[in-house]
């Protein structure tokens, strides 16, 4: 620490009074990295707008979105309101508050993951060392979103039956989507043939489903273990060979109704021997 | 082809692995049978038979868990089968016993994935549904 830290530091601890001066007056780096994340824009966003003012302007959206009534998740929702010094912060206890909660499942997702067991947290993945200790990129960032996961083909031999296996690993660490109710991740497989003609196609959707009562179905993709979709007989209807292409969508579907958003996480294809 | 001429890997680093940028394949070659009792997360039941195995072109490691006491032969036909398609293939050292043994979690394979239009579930439509605490069923 140089003297002016200290000295700042000094009267800090000493009058409290200058913790009402706002954080980016000393903390100008710090702001400038987290000012460009999408926290920090949480209840500013079209979407935000529209869903929330067609959802009568519930009060609840902005204990997550907006906890001190400004445009975004700000330096004292995670902080708290100080003043110097301020405790160190633990992870993930300190994201719980908002990505944790029914439908929000990703940090309890996260603790049962190799990940954690490996001693990473959320910021190994969601900082970028290059970007500060405050930028933090996530879903809407499209080239960390195509490191979300990776896509195999094989085909084995099941009691003299060909079975083609789809498998996804998720690299998450924690459940994909993460998030909330509102992402999905659509699995289509096609068996294709001469002339570039497609012979079937199937399709999955990984994410949030609702019941018959309106009550929650998690489907999304289970940290480490994802999901290996298996097809009999591939190669029926002349199919020579397979594609498979694995999409991550911000809106959670139906798959016809465009995502101009939309990110191809993984793709995979193979022959087959006839 | 000697002991010596596999390659083997310890649960360990093959745990280390999977949480790596370059995460490896993991291939279940014991059976239908003991795979669906449990089995390394995420990994793919292959079949017993090499020669009916078919990957698709690859090109990371890979990681075989064999039965206990699989021949010399049995390996050298899998790796033979694997390495032709451009996997660099390795051997759980010890098996699933000794990923067992090391604490490692434990995946029992699920079937079954919601497809849409095949169940009472609907695609909800909105984009943030949280905190109905009523509504989810665990
Ligand atoms: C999303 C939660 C979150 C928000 C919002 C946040 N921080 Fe942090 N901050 C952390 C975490 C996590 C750490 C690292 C753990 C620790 O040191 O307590 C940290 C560390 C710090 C540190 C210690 C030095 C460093 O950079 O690691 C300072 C200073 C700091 N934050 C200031 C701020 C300021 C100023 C703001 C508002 C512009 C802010 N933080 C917003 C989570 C947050
Ligand atoms: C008058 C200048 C000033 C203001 C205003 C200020 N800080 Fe600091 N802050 C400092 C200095 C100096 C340090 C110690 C050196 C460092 O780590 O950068 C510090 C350190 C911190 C740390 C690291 C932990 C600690 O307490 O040492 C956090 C977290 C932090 N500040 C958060 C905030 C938040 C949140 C606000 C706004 C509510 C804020 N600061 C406002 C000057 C300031
Ligand atoms: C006060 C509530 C709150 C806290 C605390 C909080 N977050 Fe968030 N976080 C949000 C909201 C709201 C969004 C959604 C922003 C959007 O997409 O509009 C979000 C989005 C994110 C994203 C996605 C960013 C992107 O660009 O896609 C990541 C990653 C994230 N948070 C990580 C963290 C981590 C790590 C912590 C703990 C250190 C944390 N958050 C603490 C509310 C919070
Ligand atoms: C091993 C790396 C890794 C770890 C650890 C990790 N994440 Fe993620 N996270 C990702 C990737 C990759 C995505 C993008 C795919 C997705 O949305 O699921 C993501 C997505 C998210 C999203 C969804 C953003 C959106 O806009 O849809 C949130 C929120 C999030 N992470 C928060 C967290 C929190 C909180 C933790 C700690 C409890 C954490 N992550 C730990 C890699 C990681
Ligand atoms: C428990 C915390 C929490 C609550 C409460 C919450 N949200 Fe969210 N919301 C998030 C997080 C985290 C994200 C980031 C996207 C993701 O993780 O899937 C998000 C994302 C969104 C998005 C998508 C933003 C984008 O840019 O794609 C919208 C819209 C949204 N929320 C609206 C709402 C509305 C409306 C409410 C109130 C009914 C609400 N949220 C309540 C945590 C919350």
């Amino acid at each position: 620490m140089t003297w002016r830290l200290a000295l700042s530091w000094l009267l800090l601890t000493s009058f409290p009074l200058f913790a009402a001066e706002p954080c980016e007056s000393c903390h100008l780096e710090t702001h400038r990295q987290f000012a460009a994340t999408a926290m920090a824009k949480a209840a500013r966003s079209d979407d935000f707008i529209q869903e929330w003012g067609q959802g009568g302007r519930n009060p609840a959206c902005l204990s997550c979105h907006a906890p001190s009534g400004t445009e975004g998740v700000v330096c004292v929702d995670c902080h708290g309101l100080g003043p110097h010094p301020y405790p160190r912060l633990s992870v993930p206890e300190t994201c719980a508050r908002c990505h944790d909660a029914p439908g929000e499942s990703t940090v309890r997702r996260h603790k049962t993951s190799l990940a954690a067991r490996r001693n990473l947290n959320c910021l190994s993945c969601h900082v970028k060392p290059s970007a500060g200790s405050h930028g933090f990129i996530g879903a809407t960032d499209p080239a960390f979103l195509r490191t979300a996961a990776l896509l195999h083909l094989a085909v084995r031999n099941d009691l003299g039956k060909q079975i083609l296996v789809a498998a996804i690993r998720p690299r998450t660490g924690h459940a994909l989507p993460g998030g909330t109710t509102g992402r999905s991740v659509w699995l289509v497989i096609k068996g294709m043939g001469r002339g570039n003609a497609e012979r079937w196609r199937e399709t999955w959707r990984f994410g949030w489903w609702q019941g018959p009562k309106g009550e929650w179905e998690d489907a999304t993709l289970a940290p480490d273990i994802g999901a290996n979709l298996e097809v009999a007989e591939p190669g029926r209807q002349g199919t020579d060979w397979i594609e498979a292409e694995l999409i991550f969508r911000f809106r959670p579907g139906p798959f016809e109704e465009p995502d101009p958003r939309q990110v191809t996480i993984s793709k995979a294809q193979m022959t087959l021997r006839r | 082809m000697a002991e010596q001429e596999f390659s083997y890997v310890s649960p360990d680093s093959v745990a280390d692995a999977l949480v790596s940028p370059a995460p490896p394949l993991i291939l279940d070659a014991r059976g239908r049978d003991i795979y669906a009792e449990g089995t390394v997360p995420g990994a793919v039941n292959a079949g017993r038979d090499p020669k009916g195995f078919l990957p698709s072109k690859g090109s990371g490691q890979l990681v075989l868990i064999l039965k206990k006491g699989a021949t010399s032969y049995l390996k050298r036909s899998w790796s033979e089968r694997l390495s032709s398609y451009g996997y660099k293939v390795t051997i759980l050292n010890g098996g699933f016993d000794a990923w067992l043994a090391a604490g490692l979690p434990v995946e029992i394979p699920a079937s079954g994935h919601i497809k849409p239009g095949s169940t009472p579930y609907i695609i909800p439509r909105g984009l943030c549904e949280t905190n109905t605490p009523a509504q989810v069923r665990e």
